[in-house]
């Protein structure tokens, strides 16, 4: 809550003329960007990479151009993150941060609750035995056998409101507390306690709390669209886009390592997707479905696969919320296929849309962030 | 006419440019010009009401009433004019004879050959060579007449809906049959899909048959008159008249639909992707399931195309989930959209038609 005292501190000195007042928000922004940063040591460091090339021309599908410098996650967000942010603002979760399908299922799970409202504890679920080990030696269907280290693995079962309110506690510098206007309501997206109704709010210009831009937010599709598909270099560096967010115009694979995901160097193009007419699933490389296994993999693991901007995981795993246009609307954005995918889902030539409320096994989400 | 087509003629000399709008102008004054933004059934065209015979095949449709409803909180499905909605999907055998009398050359792809190889949805297969092909369906696990026809594109569903509206002529693959009637295509297999034309410059009537609009085919899904018995109008969440999760045994119990529930497939009851199975059923079979006005299938089976608001665009929307996905993306609440060119096992369509 240090930053609720900054806030209150600089409200005793509050000046009437604008150049102070204009002053203070950027001290406060500047403040609360330090300690952001300097909690990000017991709390959550985001990597994001840049996105420039403004001003790029949009898509034969409409989609892509981005007229300003961006950045944009890295990876998606994980369940370490989602964890690190249910313990910071969740003891008592008043908006539904956590559901039970986080916990319950076991294709994707997640973080376990404990304790009672006021007093919930979330833990990621791991392994007994130490790091999860894919093997895919031997016969298919491959197995994990030892368990598994979820922490790596991206968050499902989150709603755009969900992603919005830890994109709010983000850009308040993860903030300690319950949820209200200074932790999760409010930042970059004003949401007034939405959770099961109504419309998809547009970013702030002003993150309230800070007196500055807001500094994580969900991508609009532009922004996403650009990420995963543009190269500034195609063409003779005139600029264009690939078909898929491999950095390719070719299906990609789906092929994990002959040992654990700690060693492995597989090769580029591939996605956690259902490949080929055999329908065969990234994980266990075999057609049908396990109730009892694991189908993520952990961010990043395709190692040599990623955006001409550096960015993982666009295609395939999850399927990631977008803003679409930015504007307040009932509907929200996906984008990128997912674990559950045939290739073509994952192209550029293709997404979907739900509502803000809505969660799924297969959906989940990255942030963007503005330039340095 | 695209914006590509009218950046055209405004580059070229003044005398085309006036040639152009006079050439507009009387399409206008005729009432026959393409508009783009096709959201109501015209009753402006010269010649007549629309109302076509059909020589080959029978389309069975029902009646969407309740003109003026209005949209759900999700902004879908209010539609302002009574309009037919397909009862099924378009079937195998109805795109086979659709195939034999427009494609014997087959100069826009009409047919694709993964509708004869992949098992999993097949299939139509061809014979013979270019000029004289002869389409059959094909016996897949039983025969495979009355199941929805997968892998179609966009531009297949638009000129299937041209060959309905001109009345199912035999003939080769051009304005009079296939490229020109509701949709005014002449020989486009990719980019944009084209909005719907005003009148059937064919016949000089009202357009027969369609693609519908995403408010049309999310009308006909998921309205009601009744919504749980209350004799209020709303809307549920999946097309079978209920909020509640469905499930997938063919037959007559109500609120099932050809999708995973569970692990398991519909037709096979079982976790595992068979190459050579065959996943559909016969349009209709699960006969306890229908909507509100009486289609069967807008959930489950294949993903259907639909215009989304009828204006060009890049994209086409898809709605209703497939055999090899959950119920989730059945529900009115999640939507999809692909580029037209798109053929796959996962999307099939059906056509709305003029209010009888």
């Amino acid at each position: 809550m240090r930053e609720m005292t900054l806030v209150s501190d600089c409200h005793r000195f509050r000046n009437e003329q604008i150049f102070m007042k204009s002053f203070r928000h950027k001290l406060q922004g500047l403040l609360v960007v330090i300690l952001g940063y300097a909690s990000s040591a017991y709390g959550v460091t985001y990597e994001l990479v840049n996105v420039g090339d403004p001003g790029n021309a949009a898509d034969i599908t409409t989609f892509g151009s981005v007229d300003y410098a961006y950045r944009i996650g890295k990876y998606e967000v994980t369940v370490a993150n989602y964890t690190e942010f249910l313990n910071a603002v969740a003891k008592t979760d008043t908006y539904a941060l956590w559901n039970n399908a986080m916990q319950a299922a076991a294709s994707v799970a997640g973080i376990t609750r404990t304790g009672s409202q006021g007093s919930y504890v979330y833990a990621v679920m791991t392994a007994t035995s130490g790091q999860a080990t894919y093997s895919q030696t031997g016969t298919p269907p491959f197995k994990t056998t030892t368990g598994v280290d979820s922490s790596n693995f991206p968050i499902t079962y989150v709603s755009w409101f969900n992603a919005a309110r830890f994109a709010n506690w983000m850009s308040n510098g993860q903030p300690m507390g319950n949820q209200n206007g200074t932790t999760t309501e409010n930042g970059a997206y004003n949401l007034n306690g939405s959770t099961n109704s109504g419309s998809a709010p547009e970013k702030n210009t002003i993150n309230p709390n800070t007196g500055a831009a807001p500094t994580f937010f969900i991508p609009t599709e532009n922004e996403w669209y650009k990420a995963a598909f543009y190269d500034p270099t195609l063409n003779g560096k005139v600029g264009g886009y690939y078909r898929f967010a491999t950095r390719s115009n070719s299906v990609p694979g789906n092929v994990l390592p002959n040992s654990g995901f700690t060693s492995f160097e597989p090769p580029n193009n591939q996605s956690n997707y259902i490949y080929g007419s055999a329908y065969l699933y990234c994980v266990t490389q075999n057609a049908a479905i396990d109730t009892s296994q694991y189908y993520l993999n952990p961010v990043g693991a395709f190692r040599q696969t990623f955006s001409a901007y550096g960015a993982f995981d666009m295609n395939g795993n999850v399927w990631e919320l977008n803003s679409r246009t930015g504007e307040s609307s009932t509907n929200v954005g996906i984008r990128g296929g997912a674990w559950t995918s045939l290739s073509s889902y994952l192209a550029n030539t293709y997404y979907l849309g739900t509502v803000p409320y809505s969660t799924a096994s297969n959906v989940g989400f990255r942030l963007a962030s503005p330039p340095n | 006419m695209t914006w590509n087509h009218v950046q055209g003629w405004l580059n070229a000399s003044g005398s085309r440019l006036i040639a152009y709008a006079l050439f507009v102008l009387s399409l206008s004054l005729l009432g026959c010009g393409e508009n783009g933004v096709s959201n109501s059934v015209s009753s402006v065209c010269p010649q007549g009401n629309g109302v076509v015979s059909g020589k080959l095949i029978t389309y069975p449709t029902v009646s969407v009433g309740d003109p003026g409803n209005s949209n759900d909180a999700n902004q879908f499905g209010a539609v302002s004019y009574k309009f037919n909605m397909g009862k099924f999907n378009v079937t195998i055998a109805q795109y086979a004879a659709f195939l034999n009398a427009v494609a014997k050359a087959d100069a826009y792809d009409l047919y694709h050959p993964r509708m004869g190889e992949d098992m999993n949805v097949a299939g139509i297969q061809r014979a013979g060579k270019p000029g004289s092909y002869l389409y059959t369906v094909l016996n897949n696990g039983g025969d495979s007449s009355n199941r929805p026809i997968a892998y179609v594109t966009w531009f297949d569903a638009a000129r299937f809906a041209n060959w309905m509206a001109n009345g199912q002529p035999e003939g080769l693959q051009e304005a009079s049959t296939t490229e020109d009637g509701a949709y005014s295509l002449r020989g486009i297999l990719s980019g944009s899909a084209v909005g719907k034309n005003v009148c059937n410059p064919n016949t000089g009537q009202t357009i027969a048959f369609w693609v519908p609009t995403e408010n049309e085919w999310y009308k006909a899904a998921y309205y009601t008159n009744n919504y749980e018995s209350t004799s209020k109008p709303g809307y549920y969440l999946y097309a079978t008249q209920s909020n509640a999760a469905p499930g997938n045994i063919v037959g007559s119990s109500p609120n099932q639909m050809n999708v995973i529930v569970g692990v398991n497939f519909s037709v096979t009851q079982n976790a595992t992707l068979y190459a050579t199975q065959n996943y559909l059923t016969d349009v209709g079979a699960y006969t306890g399931s229908a909507s509100y006005y009486g289609t069967f299938d807008q959930n489950g089976g294949l993903y259907q195309w639909n215009d989304l608001d009828g204006k060009p665009f890049p994209y086409r929307g898809v709605r209703g989930s497939f055999w090899f996905a959950g119920a989730q993306a059945a529900q009115s609440i999640n939507f999809a959209a692909v580029t037209p060119e798109h053929a796959g096992n996962d999307i099939g369509f059906r056509l709305s038609s003029i209010s009888k």
